[in-house]
């Protein structure tokens, strides 16, 4: 287990340092370089957005604006082995944006993200149920925590910082969507086992 | 369930549900790309940004006069530099963080590939992988160029050499494109004031010179100055084409010569403006050579028809030809050439030795000082005979007669010159000893030989033999046969008794025949072919050379030969009692 998380960890760094020259690469226009990026952490940034906004077409503009900012953005930019927090602060704020303008016009249904994700043919029964799961049975901070820890590799200090939280206050958030997850999980199974 | 797993399964169901808003993107980065701006509500973030950042260097103010000078060494201290030479040179310092401190364009190429990228701050890793990549985009490592040095310069060798293999293999990784692969060249440099003042002159990084240093060490028919607009690609092809490998330097991949014509286009070049077919050639060399007045690759092409000789200098690049020769070869024609056998016999006849007499006989056909002679070889009571023998005239041109140097004994010449006293076994008891270790039959081994050896006081037979492509190597106890030493390995490589080069291969038409190599070996063994059981031949080829042979028994002994099949000299000999 010790030597399983020393080979997380180091490829974690691996990808972050990709992630720094990459970004430094699309400074230069490379457009090669913004694919395999977009490539490389659209899942988090889509979950990270899911999580926040659950709205699936809210997400997806808000996948869209992140990579079309981070190429406008990324000449700014100045490598500091933190790729990851740049890349997700720019998400948040889009989100943030998108709640701003919901709060203002305050007609969209916060549940349609289930349609969208349903009719994805290559999504399997366990991968709905957990999404639901998520979605549904999860706290927003709950959600978030997990996403960033699960999804996108931060680690619970990181998290902490990027969302405000006291770490104690993420470890225990975190460990009680663990729970709440493995619990509807194993329900769920039992459920059908029974069936 | 695990932590871990819930939290794969969480991954793998928010990654089945990212839309792919890909397309989108691009199209809009690529308006943005064409000059239109979007629109981007940034500024709060700038404020925020701002505010930190002002709290941050207040601190840092505060940090600098709490950790004084030991933290300022260790952030803006060089600790190490790095060059990355392709044909753009780059310089990058780092601190003991491996925090890049300055990256330096060496060149104009090297300006082109940093661009606007502001690397100072950035992990030098990083740093790197951002070079390459831009190196790749700009095309100035690709699949016809695809050679890079990297070179670290570190005061510790240790953390130089563990810095150099790092950025050696993470280079290399990125170097594996779809298309191509790519050749790192990676050293560690210690720059001292000869090795700086060699790179400021000639305005290359202090790495590239030190691995011009290493080129003309081994191939001393360069110069450092010839060697200086190389490109990396071009120094490693030529240091490859020298078939050594450089001193402390550490390469993978293989150069490119992709931006070359090749080898096969250079024949075909050559030839047509020699106006010679590929079947006249009697002899074709190829490499790689500088050219002074060019500054660039060229191929050396050297060959032979019946009657002349050509030396061609050709354009690497674009197949022009730079220099032609033309010599008359003199090589009359071989049907004037007295026989093999009448050679031998004027050789014969000078040592004053019989044909029974000698052993180990051998010749070759030679062009010395423009006249054609047959070079003779044979051993005989303990001397080694020379001669040159004229092809034309059978005149001795050349003799000498030398005490026969200390030499392995086969089988066939063992009794007369060791001692043999009376109470050592036999060596055929020796050998049965080793037989039996092995637990091979007589007739599943060959190239048999033994030779009784003192070791620490001991008396042993030193037994070689081979089976089955393994060669085993016995020293089994003189007095008592007990197996004192054994090893088993993988057969080497075999080796020819005569000269090396490789020998262009003949067609069959051009070779003795059958008939003649076994009249070879049945004269050699000075027996008439009606003497002989179980005679059998065949032909092969070993290292580029056609060889028969041939094989035959006369009583209880077995006699092995390896003829040459182009001029039917002896090439091997062996002789074995059978059981």
């Amino acid at each position: 287990m010790m030597s399983l998380s020393l080979v997380n960890e180091e490829k974690a760094l691996q990808n972050r340092h990709q992630a720094d020259s990459l970004l430094l690469r699309i400074a230069q226009d490379d457009m090669q370089a913004l694919h395999c990026l977009y490539e490389q952490v659209k899942t988090p940034v889509y979950a990270f957005a899911l999580s926040i906004l659950k709205n699936a077409h809210d997400a997806e503009d808000v996948l869209h604006d992140t990579f079309v900012s981070l190429y406008t953005a990324a000449k700014g930019y100045r490598p500091n082995g933190k790729p990851m927090a740049w890349i997700m602060t720019v998400a948040r704020n889009h989100c943030l944006q998108k709640l701003r303008a919901r709060q203002k016009q305050a007609d969209l249904p916060e549940e349609d993200w289930e349609d969208l994700v349903v009719t994805r043919e290559d999504t399997g029964a366990e991968d709905r149920l957990i999404l639901q799961q998520c979605m549904n049975v999860l706290s927003d901070e709950e959600r978030q925590i997990l996403v960033l820890h699960a999804v996108a590799g931060f680690k619970h200090r990181e998290i902490a910082e990027m969302l405000e939280l006291a770490l104690p206050t993420v470890l225990s958030k975190y460990h009680r969507a663990i729970k709440k997850i493995r619990s509807h999980i194993s329900w769920e199974e039992e459920k059908q086992g029974a069936e | 369930m695990l932590n871990k797993q819930i939290e794969a399964k969480v991954e793998r169901a928010f990654s089945k549900a990212v839309p792919d808003v890909w397309e989108g993107v691009l199209s809009e980065c690529g308006c943005q790309q064409k000059g239109q701006v979007i629109f981007m509500e940034q500024r709060k973030k700038h404020k925020w940004i701002a505010r930190i950042a002002g709290v941050a260097a207040a601190l840092a103010l505060v940090a600098v006069g709490v950790f004084g000078f030991r933290t300022y060494e260790a952030e803006y201290k060089v600790e190490s530099t790095v060059s990355l030479d392709v044909n753009p040179s780059i310089e990058i310092r780092a601190n003991r963080g491996e925090r890049v401190l300055k990256v330096l364009a060496l060149n104009e190429e090297g300006s082109r590939v940093i661009g606007s990228m502001k690397l100072e701050g950035s992990d030098l890793e990083v740093a790197v992988n951002a070079l390459i990549g831009s190196m790749l985009r700009n095309g100035y490592i690709s699949d016809v160029a695809n050679s890079i040095l990297v070179s670290v310069d570190h005061a510790d060798p240790e953390k130089s050499a563990a810095l150099q293999a790092k950025l050696a293999s993470e280079i290399d990784a990125l170097l594996k494109t779809d298309t191509f692969s790519g050749a790192v060249l990676s050293q560690s440099v210690h720059v001292d004031k000869d090795l700086a003042s060699l790179a400021e002159q000639h305005g290359i990084t202090a790495g590239k010179a030190q691995l011009i240093r290493r080129i003309v060490e081994q191939n001393p028919r360069y110069t450092f100055e010839q060697l200086v607009p190389l490109t990396v690609n071009e120094l490693n092809l030529i240091s490859e084409a020298g078939g050594t490998k450089l001193n402390e330097v550490v390469s993978t991949g293989t150069a490119s010569a992709k931006s070359y014509i090749g080898e096969d286009a250079v024949k075909t070049v050559v030839l047509a403006r020699a106006g010679l077919a590929e079947s006249e050639l009697k002899k074709y060399e190829v490499e790689w050579e500088l050219d002074s007045h060019k500054h660039g690759l060229v191929y050396e092409v050297e060959f032979e028809d019946a009657d002349y000789e050509y030396e061609y200098l050709v354009d690497a690049a674009d197949g022009q030809i730079l220099k032609q020769e033309k010599e008359p070869v003199a090589r009359p024609h071989p049907a004037d050439f007295i026989e093999p056998q009448a050679a031998k016999d004027a050789a014969l006849t000078h040592a004053g030795l019989q044909e029974e007499e000698i052993r180990g006989y051998r010749y070759e056909l030679e062009n010395k000082n423009d006249r054609s002679v047959y070079e003779i070889e044979f051993y005989s009571n303990g001397y080694e005979y020379d001669y040159d023998v004229d092809a034309y005239t059978a005149e001795v041109l050349y003799h000498s007669k030398e005490a026969e140097p200390e030499m392995e004994h086969t089988e066939d010449r063992e009794p007369v010159t060791r001692p043999h006293p009376a109470d050592f076994i036999e060596p055929q008891a020796a050998k049965t000893a080793a037989l039996t270790h092995a637990g091979l039959q007589e007739e599943e081994i060959r190239g048999y030989r033994y030779e009784l050896e003192n070791k620490n006081d001991r008396s042993v037979y030193e037994i070689e033999f081979y089976s089955n492509g393994y060669e085993y190597d016995y020293d089994v106890d003189a007095y008592t046969a007990e197996v004192l030493y054994h090893s088993k390995e993988a057969e080497p490589e075999m080796e020819h008794t005569e000269d090396r080069e490789p020998v262009t291969r003949p067609a069959p038409a051009e070779l003795i025949g059958k008939q003649a190599a076994k009249d070879a070996a049945l004269i050699h063994a000075g027996v008439k072919e009606s003497e002989v059981r179980g005679l059998q031949w065949e032909l092969d080829e070993e290292d580029g050379r056609w060889v028969y042979q041939v094989e035959f028994r006369i009583g209880q002994t077995e006699y092995e030969y390896e003829i040459d099949a182009q001029n039917g000299g002896v090439l091997t000999a062996q002789k074995e009692k059978a059981d």
